[in-house]
């Protein structure tokens, strides 16, 4: 369990988690609670520092006891939310941008609905990758 | 808000009181109150305007609070035990879930004395100075950190008691007072009357509570200004003895203690310690001393400053100062001390002085926008300073502890430094958890204001910051105080708070005050549910659920299990963990459904098994019943069609064909029939890892019987409601409800759910399923009701491991109407028939039902298989009009049962054993057979009907097969009840790939009406071993002349004949194709037959009887036994001949040129021998049976065929004639078989001619076969090579057509040198060992067929449109023409057009309108394929011949495979098929025929095919000597292989004509015994001449027509310009030019019987042509042959090759032209 951690979350509009994945393996029970409570709480921060930046990469928008919440906003108000314990910048601006490439693709589905889960096993492993790629 | 007040009261001057134990007891005893407890309620002073000197400044102080305490109870209570009182406090509040409490304030500061003595005393100073001696003080006087009570400048007042209830002396009191006035001083001595009541209440002054609210709770062990314990409370109550007037004088005592005692000597003090300071701290020069100083002592201490102490005086400067609100003085005082502090590392002295500055900065803003004001100056710094050093704690509380250890001696020995000393850990962490209180103080101090200015985030961080490393309970405090600021900010921060109250609670967990967890959780529960956070839900509900069972809340808690229930993502343990929890918790519970929670029942949300409530299909059988849910799957759209072909008789075009419109107050609804099963599938999902029991699953339903009376009015509303909510109505007669609630409407199912499987009325089925993990289950739930009545089904109910009990409504899910009926869900949404979940219930009606399922799971293609299908009825009323409906060309059904338990082949060849099919009308045809079963009879309830299937599937890969069994009711039912019954069969078999039989056909050399046939079988790999039994060649009259006329029926010999002679012989049996092995001398009479006069006169009857008297015993029978072994893998060829059949009799006098009319072929076969007789009566019946829709005649057949009784005659008559034993093995010799090989004698008794299930199979969609003619020669002209001659699509008048057309020369690579010929071939064709002496080598020519296959395949993209429709229809859906046959046919055309002009550059003219016309004539097939004016490129006739079919009997001896048929003996029949070209045999046939066919013959029998087949030809042997001339006889027979009659102009010689070339040589014979000149056309008088024409060198025109011919030089564009010169002047022309120069003498035409020369020069080097060039054959019946003698004359010995004849024919009813070119004949004379 002293592995780092790295846990990605799509937020659709209704704070419904539409996709979740844990890039570094699995969890106790009670981080992965903590990684939610944490989650979900930050939030609040992001609507707060949406209107703030330009741009749709938040940057670090919350911490909790060293862990840190990177958020980044799409237009229609998916948030994208990286858990971690201190990353580059850098990286995850890429991997944003890289898993946002990704989430248009799902959102050309005509099924696809802001509020469904992306249950695509592709979308799914690209991410998996990238994150291996981009944020080791 | 201002948060000053508070500040100012948290800070007030404490006043100490001391009272000797009786002044104690004077308060105490009466009143059950303390001194202290008396005091407080008037601590606070108004009004009091005393000036007071601070510093260098003066104020006036309006008003004070002070704060009173025993004197006893000043100290500092231990950590632990503050904590317990938190505990305490916590669990007070939870119990009442109020608001907590403030934490109890820890450290006072002192600022003077009380001392109380009863006033009665008799030296009172005395008293008080041993109430001084004797005071325990406080410790931090004991440590001398305070400013202590003894000393003399320390305030003190001085009160006496006086209790005017205990009758003390007032007189005393005074006295007492004056005393002490004088020793103490005037203004610091009082007298207090107390105890002036008499104990009763209401003369009490005091409201109830009026102490109460001052009197703070008390520690256990004391302390913080609380006693121990509070006195006991007299029985008169608090205060009672109390009057307004003591109070009264309590308030003014107070209001002395400050005005004149504490505001005075605070002022003293403050100036003398302000001096102090001033002298050693103030002033550069102090600060300089300092600076050394603390330079050169550096040191961390903890160690506090004595009050006398110049760091201890400063505080104390800053304190009194804060006391009396100077706040800018006590603050700059503050920031000297802090200086001193922090260079002397005191942390806890520095921190807390920081900590006072951030108050005074707070509190010494002026009040107006205070906000603002902080915003500017936050005093949060302070805090946050203060709290990093008072949170610094263990190193520096070791070293001071070790510091006090070393003075231990010198300090005077504290409590609490022994208690250190002996303990220094201990010490250490209580001093440490000291220092957190006061770290925490100081944060609740930051977090208060900064609430106050309202930066609530601020506060959050500080509270945060704060809980982290705090113990539980005051962590879960600040964390709940910081949540609730998280809500105070703008916008709220709803996630944050949650977040944090969820940690608190969590805190709380901790520290056990569960309840206020709970209340925690609670509180966020509902923000985060249905938010999808899945860990979050599952952690709220795990947690809420253990504290709930905890607290014994067991429904909440039941919830919260209920809802850990949906596990999955767990470990499986944990989940098994979940699922028992929940399950325990339930067990004792009877009563589930009444655990409600916003109204919904535990019993609705219990999640396990997973339900799909919207995908719930009804298999329910109204009038249609299904069987098996196979049956399901196929669309409604095909059963519907199928039980169309029934009830047809029934609907009319008004009803739907989907059937009634079913709908009871605009709802849909399914009919049901009274006592049979209603179904519901439900899928049933275990998303758990742990294996689930379910039982008990039923189905919910309610059920209205049908009431006689009407029901709004009979029935009590009270008693009708009860019922309907009981579910499924109590005995009343109905159950509707009076106020419009129908209980059948969606939503209101039945509250009860106990245990109630039915009533009078419906009776519902109980499932019990185990799921496993993982496992989705389809359950089928019934319902079977028992009376009629309205019946619907609302949902499901099932017990999870026998306890917890489950219950879901089905959401059926429809089509939303576009005009909504209602507002209600079914009467918005349209529900197809298996969504409908309201039932009509009608009486009983009859029912089929399949008893089990006939069809073997695999079968071969091409298997004969005869299934029994077992139908009951399982209804209660009979059945009528049974009827069957197969939906599958490849099933049949037998008009009887009776063969059902014979043996398969017994009843093969029994003759009731006859398919009889009742007409369907037109909407429903297409494959679609129906059959009425047992006429008359009825099907009684219960009983058992078997009725045989036959299958022949003939495709591969899997048939369905649908069937629908119809009845009727016997005994009609009421209005709006069932007319009909169905029961929906679909049945699957896979069918496996066995024998693949691919044919090569091609035309036979030597007879004209005979075709070679290479028959290669093929085992499949995967097969069994197969035994070839038989091989038959089936004549299917073609569609169009399938039916003849009347006229057979008064020939036809009545031995056998059935006694309704006008059915038998409506339909004159087809004369046969027949079948004999190639090489066998019976069967293969190609030199008999070439020694036959071979009869061409018109009348082919004449023939046929002929040939029928010559050749009966050898005629080849239709049928060939064999036993060829096969094993898996293996093939074999069957070499076979088929013989077309002879011509038919001229067409009767009505109008109809092509129809079969061969009533005299067959009386003529009839009246033969055995085996003949057989097969022709066969194919008779055959006709016969045909039913109307194969054969498309109409009424006749019809009528016939409806007749059960004609077609049994009919097979009887069929299988009488048949005599197969014998015929078969007398018509073939079985001797010369291939193989002989244990051939089953039984099967070559299969009847595949008659009209049982075998020839149903193949006798429909057959029609004749097709020809195209007129543009083959275009087509086949442009098609090899560039050398082609320009169009002879001929223009002009139809007359002048046959000679306009010129033949086309078969282009110059067709025809090779027979040398080439036969190399090439060899690859081509296996060779055959059998071949016949007169067959030559048995190359049967791949030339003529190449040839005309290439014709073929150029016209086949002309047929007639009605072809092309027609070739769909063929039944394996092989279309008879390639795909690529369209473009092939049209790309002639380019080649076409670029080709004429290069022919004209040959130097040849061209006719004029030879390429004009030929261009669009190639353009027009697609514009107008219809038309059949001249220039058309090509017109379909029906060949002569009919179609012709082969089958091939096979059986498996023993079958090999697992399943039904191991051991079993298997047969079926496989049918040729060509893959490459993707036809069957007929269209191999269709292929390989020309519309005309040559064949010369000459001397010896050598024909042209075998001349071109290579052979060197006979040698004729002449002696020149004696005759210059060698004539030698030669034979053209013509066969007409058109459907229609035809005329044909047979020409030699390149059609010279010797008007043209008067000089030639010319020869005449004989002519034939008729005359043709009458029949010829305007051409006939030059045509009847024989022109010679000379050879002379500058006539190339014939010498290089015939040097083409002869396949030596390509200058066949000049050859070909001879055959258009004829017709126009230009042509004829060039033509005479050429003819003319030869000088010939020519014109004179002999018609004698001698042969005469002429002078000239013979015509042609090598021979010359001798008779009359040009014949004509006036008629020409279809498929007749006609023989046109031909001579032809050389003068020399050698080889040769004789050409240049064609053949015109011309077919009169049509018009269509066709011109067959002559193949070369070879021979050689010698002398």
């Amino acid at each position: 369990m002293s592995a780092s951690t790295l846990t990605f979350v799509i937020v659709g509009q209704e704070d419904h988690p539409i996709y979740e994945v844990d890039l570094t393996g699995p969890k106790e029970q009670q981080t992965q609670y903590l990684h939610q409570f944490v989650l979900h709480s930050s939030l609040d921060a992001v609507d707060e520092q949406m209107w703030m930046i330009k741009e749709p990469h938040l940057k670090v928008v919350d911490r909790f006891n060293g862990l840190n919440v990177t958020a980044f906003v799409t237009a229609g108000n998916t948030r994208f939310l990286l858990l971690h314990d201190g990353r580059s910048d850098d990286s995850i601006r890429s991997f944003f941008t890289e898993v946002y490439e990704l989430y248009l693709r799902v959102l050309l589905n005509p099924f696809h609905t802001p509020t469904s889960r992306i249950t695509s096993r592709e979308f799914d492993r690209k991410v998996k990758l990238l994150a291996k790629r981009l944020l080791g | 808000m201002d948060i000053r007040p508070w500040l100012q009261d948290l800070y007030a001057p404490a006043v100490l009181v001391a009272a000797t134990p009786a002044a104690e007891a004077v308060v105490q005893v009466k009143n059950g109150l303390s001194l202290v407890d008396l005091l407080r309620p008037y601590s606070s002073v108004y009004q009091l305007n005393v000036p007071v000197r601070v510093g260098e400044s003066s104020v006036r102080v309006q008003d004070l609070r002070v704060r009173f305490y025993d004197a006893a109870t000043l100290y500092q209570p231990p950590p632990e035990v503050i904590e317990e009182q938190l505990q305490e406090v916590l669990k007070a509040a939870a119990q009442r879930h109020a608001r907590l409490d403030p934490v109890p304030d820890l450290l006072q500061r002192f600022t003077s004395g009380v001392y109380a003595i009863p006033a009665d005393v008799v030296n009172p100073a005395s008293h008080f100075d041993t109430l001084v001696a004797q005071l325990v003080m406080p410790p931090l006087m004991q440590q001398d950190v305070m400013y202590t009570v003894r000393d003399k400048d320390f305030p003190r007042h001085y009160v006496l008691l006086l209790d005017v209830a205990a009758g003390m002396s007032e007189k005393r009191a005074t006295e007492n007072l004056a005393a002490i006035r004088k020793l103490y001083g005037e203004a610091h001595c009082s007298l207090l009357r107390v105890n002036s009541g008499n104990g009763d209440r209401a003369h009490s002054g005091a409201p109830v509570d009026f102490f109460a609210r001052y009197q703070h709770a008390c520690l256990r062990s004391g302390g913080a200004g609380e006693p121990l314990a509070r006195p006991p409370q007299p029985p008169s109550g608090v205060g009672a003895h109390l009057t307004v007037q003591d109070l009264d004088s309590v308030g003014s005592l107070v209001r002395d203690v400050v005005s004149r005692t504490l505001l005075p000597r605070l002022e003293e003090r403050i100036a003398r310690l302000n001096a102090s300071i001033t002298a050693t701290r103030r002033g550069l020069r102090n600060r300089l001393n300092r600076f050394w100083k603390g330079t050169a002592e550096d040191r961390q201490t903890d160690r506090p400053y004595p009050w006398h102490s110049v760091e201890g005086q400063m505080r104390q400067l800053g304190d009194l100062a804060f006391l009396l609100r100077q706040y800018a003085f006590a603050e700059s005082t503050y920031r000297l001390a802090a200086q001193d502090y922090q260079a002397e590392g005191n942390s806890k002295w520095y921190a807390g002085v920081e900590e006072m500055i951030g108050l005074c900065t707070v509190l010494g803003e002026p009040a107006d926008p205070i906000a603002a004001v902080l915003l500017q100056n936050d005093p949060m710094k302070y805090f946050m300073r203060a709290y990093e050093h008072y949170i610094k704690p263990p190193a520096a509380v070791l070293a001071a502890a070790a510091a006090v250890v070393t003075s231990a001696g010198g300090q005077g020995a504290a409590a609490a430094a022994a208690a250190a000393v002996q303990a220094p850990p201990a010490a250490a962490v209580a001093a440490s958890k000291v220092g957190r209180m006061l770290a925490t103080r100081v944060i609740l101090l930051g977090a208060a204001v900064q609430s106050a200015a309202g930066r609530h985030r601020a506060t959050s961080d500080a509270l945060m910051r704060a809980q982290s490393e705090e113990e539980n309970a005051r962590a879960g405090l600040l964390l709940e105080q910081s949540a609730y600021s998280m809500l105070y900010a703008r916008p709220p921060l709803m996630r944050k708070f949650a977040f944090q109250m969820v940690l608190a609670g969590i805190r709380y967990i901790c520290c056990g005050q569960k309840r206020i967890a709970i209340h925690a959780y609670r509180q966020v529960l509902a923000l985060y549910l249905g938010k999808k956070w899945r860990y979050i839900e599952e952690h709220l509900h795990a947690v809420l659920g253990a504290q709930c069972v905890e607290y014994g809340d067991k429904e909440r808690a039941l919830w919260h299990f209920c809802s850990l229930l949906d596990c999955g993502h767990r470990p499986p343990a944990q989940q098994a963990n979940n699922v028992a929890q929940f399950l325990n918790l339930l067990t004792g519970i009877r009563d589930q459904l009444a655990i409600t929670q916003d109204g919904a029942s535990l019993v609705d949300r219990l999640p396990l098994p997973v339900v799909n409530r919207h995908d719930v299909r009804v298999l329910c059988s109204d009038s249609a019943c299904y069987a098996g849910p196979a049956a399901r799957t196929v669309p409604d759209s095909t059963w519907v069609k199928m039980e169309a072909c029934c009830t047809s008789g029934s609907n009319n075009w008004l009803v739907d064909p989907g059937g009634l419109k079913q709908e009871k107050d605009h709802e849909e609804f399914t009919m049901c029939v009274r006592g049979e099963e209603v179904g519901v599938q439900v899928e049933f999902r275990n998303p758990l890892a742990v294996k689930l029991k379910v039982t008990n699953v039923r189905l919910i339903c309610s059920f209205t019987p049908d009431g006689d009376v009407a029901p709004t009015a009979a029935v009590p509303v009270g008693q009708a409601a009860a019922e309907g909510s009981g579910g499924g109505g109590g005995g009343g007669s109905s159950v509707l409800l009076a106020d419009g609630a129908h209980p059948l409407l969606p939503g209101q199912a039945p509250a009860a759910i106990s245990a109630q499987p039915g009533n009078e009325f419906i009776m519902v089925s109980e499932a019990q399923l185990t799921l496993h993990p993982g496992e989705a289950l389809v359950e089928v739930l019934r319902v079977a009701p028992h009376a009629p009545g309205w019946l619907r089904i609302t949902g499901v109910t099932w017990t999870l491991n026998g306890v917890a009990h489950g219950r879901i409504a089905f959401d059926v899910k429809g089509r939303r109407r576009k005009r909504p009926k209602g507002t209600r869900p079914g009467q918005l949404k349209h529900f197809p028939p298996h969504r409908r979940l309201l039932f009509q219930v009608v009486p009983t009606m009859p029912r089929l039902e399949l008893l089990a399922d006939p069809l073997p799971p695999a079968l071969y293609s091409g298997e004969l298989c005869r299934v029994m299908m077992r139908i009951r009825n399982g209804g209660g009323l009979p059945l009528r009009s049974l009827a069957l409906v197969v939906g599958h060309p490849e099933a049949v059904v037998p008009a009887t049962d009776a063969n059902k338990d014979r043996p398969l082949l017994d009843s093969l060849t029994d003759p009731r054993e006859v398919v009889q099919l009742s007409k369907v009308p037109a909407s429903a045809r297409g494959g679609l057979q129906l059959y009425r079963l047992w006429p008359g009879r009825e099907l009684a309830p219960g009983e058992v009907l078997e009725w045989p299937l036959w299958l022949h599937p003939r495709g591969v890969g899997t048939l369905k097969l649908p069937l629908v069994w119809y009845g009727e009711p016997a005994i009609p039912g009421a209005k709006g009840a069932m007319r009909h019954r169905t029961l929906r069969i679909c049945g699957s078999v896979a069918v496996q790939p066995l024998l693949a039989a691919r044919p090569t056909v091609w035309p036979s050399p030597t007879h004209l009406s005979h075709s070679l046939l290479r028959l290669a079988v093929d085992n499949s790999k995967e097969g069994e071993r197969v035994v070839l039994q038989q091989v038959a060649a089936v004549t299917v009259p073609p569609l169009n002349g399938g039916g003849g006329g009347g006229q057979g029926a008064a020939t036809t010999p009545g031995a056998g004949t059935p006694p309704t002679p006008s059915a038998s012989s409506a339909r004159a049996p087809p004369a046969g194709w027949r079948i004999s092995l190639l090489g066998s001398q019976s069967s293969s009479p190609a030199g008999a037959a070439a020694e036959q006069p071979p009869p061409p006169p018109p009348a082919a009857a004449a023939a046929a009887a002929g040939d029928g008297d010559g050749a009966a015993a050898a005629a080849p029978p239709r049928s060939l036994p064999l036993a060829v072994p096969l094993q898996p893998g293996e093939s074999a060829s069957l070499f076979l001949q088929l013989i077309a059949p002879p011509p038919r009799a001229p067409p009767p006098p009505q109008q109809q040129p092509h129809k079969h009319a061969a009533g005299a072929a067959s009386a003529e076969a009839r009246s033969r021998g055995s085996s003949a007789h057989g097969m022709v009566a066969a194919a008779a019946g055959h006709g016969a049976a045909i039913s109307p829709p194969a054969s498309g005649l109409a009424t006749p057949g019809a009528a016939g065929s409806e007749d059960p009784g004609l077609a049994v005659v009919q097979a009887v008559e069929a299988v009488r004639s048949l005599a197969l034993t014998d015929g078969g093995a007398a018509a073939g010799p079985s001797g010369r078989l291939p193989y002989v090989d244990g051939a089953d004698v039984s099967l070559q008794r299969m009847n595949l001619y008659g009209p049982g299930v075998l020839a149903h199979f193949y006798r429909r969609g057959r029609r004749g076969m097709v020809a195209t003619i007129g543009a083959a020669a275009a087509a086949a002209a442009a098609a090899p090579t560039g050398a082609g001659p320009p169009g002879p699509a001929g223009a002009g008048p139809r007359g002048a057509a046959a000679q306009a057309l010129g033949p086309p020369p078969p282009p110059p690579g067709a025809i090779m040198p027979p040398t080439l010929q036969h190399s090439a071939s060899t690859g081509g064709l296996p060779h055959h060992p059998l071949g016949g002496a007169g067959l030559g080598p048995a190359y049967p020519g791949l030339h003529g067929p190449t040839q005309q296959q290439a014709l073929q395949q150029q016209q086949h993209p002309h047929p007639h449109p009605q072809l092309l429709q027609a070739v769909g229809s063929f039944q394996r859906g092989t279309p008879p023409y390639g795909p690529g046959g369209v473009p092939q046919g049209f790309n002639p055309v380019g080649p076409q057009g670029l080709l004429a002009p290069g022919a004209g550059a040959a130097g040849r003219p061209l006719g004029p309108t030879g390429p004009a016309v030929a261009a669009p004539g190639a353009v027009v097939p697609a514009s107008a394929p219809g038309g059949s004016g001249p220039g058309r490129p090509g017109q379909s006739v029906p060949l002569a011949d009919p179609p012709l079919d082969l089958l091939l009997l096979w059986h498996v001896a023993v079958s090999t495979r697992t399943g039904p048929h191991q051991g079993q003996q298997r047969i079926g029949l496989c049918r040729p098929f060509d893959p490459p070209s993707g036809r069957d045999l007929s269209g191999c046939l269709q292929a390989q025929t020309a519309p005309i066919r040559m064949l010369l013959t000459g001397p010896n029998g050598a024909s042209s095919a075998a001349s071109s087949a290579g052979s060197a030809g006979p040698v004729v042997r002449h002696d020149f000597r004696r005759s210059a001339l060698a004539v030698v006889p030669l034979r053209l027979v013509v066969r007409n292989n058109m459907g229609v009659e035809a005329r044909l102009q047979v020409e030699v010689g390149e059609g010279w004509q010797s008007t043209d070339a008067p000089h030639s040589w010319q020869a005449s014979t004989a002519i034939l015994g008729s005359s043709p000149g009458a029949n010829l056309g305007p051409a006939a008088p030059s045509a009847m001449s024989q022109g010679v024409s000379g050879g002379g060198a500058g006539h190339q025109a014939a010498s290089a027509a015939s040097g083409a011919y002869a396949g030596a030089t390509g200058g066949g564009a000049g050859g070909m310009a001879a055959g258009p010169a004829s017709a126009g002047p230009t042509g004829g022309g060039g033509g005479g030019g050429a003819g003319g120069g030869l000088g010939g003498s020519g014109g004179l035409m002999t018609s004698g019987s001698s042969i005469t020369y002429q002078a000239g020069l013979p015509p042609c080097p090598e021979y010359s042509w001798v008779g009359p060039t040009s014949v004509a054959v006036p008629r020409v019946e279809p498929g007749g042959e006609v023989e046109v003698p031909l001579t032809v004359a050389v003068f020399r010995p050698g080889a040769y090759c004789v050409a240049g004849y064609r053949c015109t024919a011309i077919a009169e009813s049509s018009g269509a032209v066709e011109v067959q070119r002559g193949e070369p004949l070879c021979f050689r004379v010698e002398s």
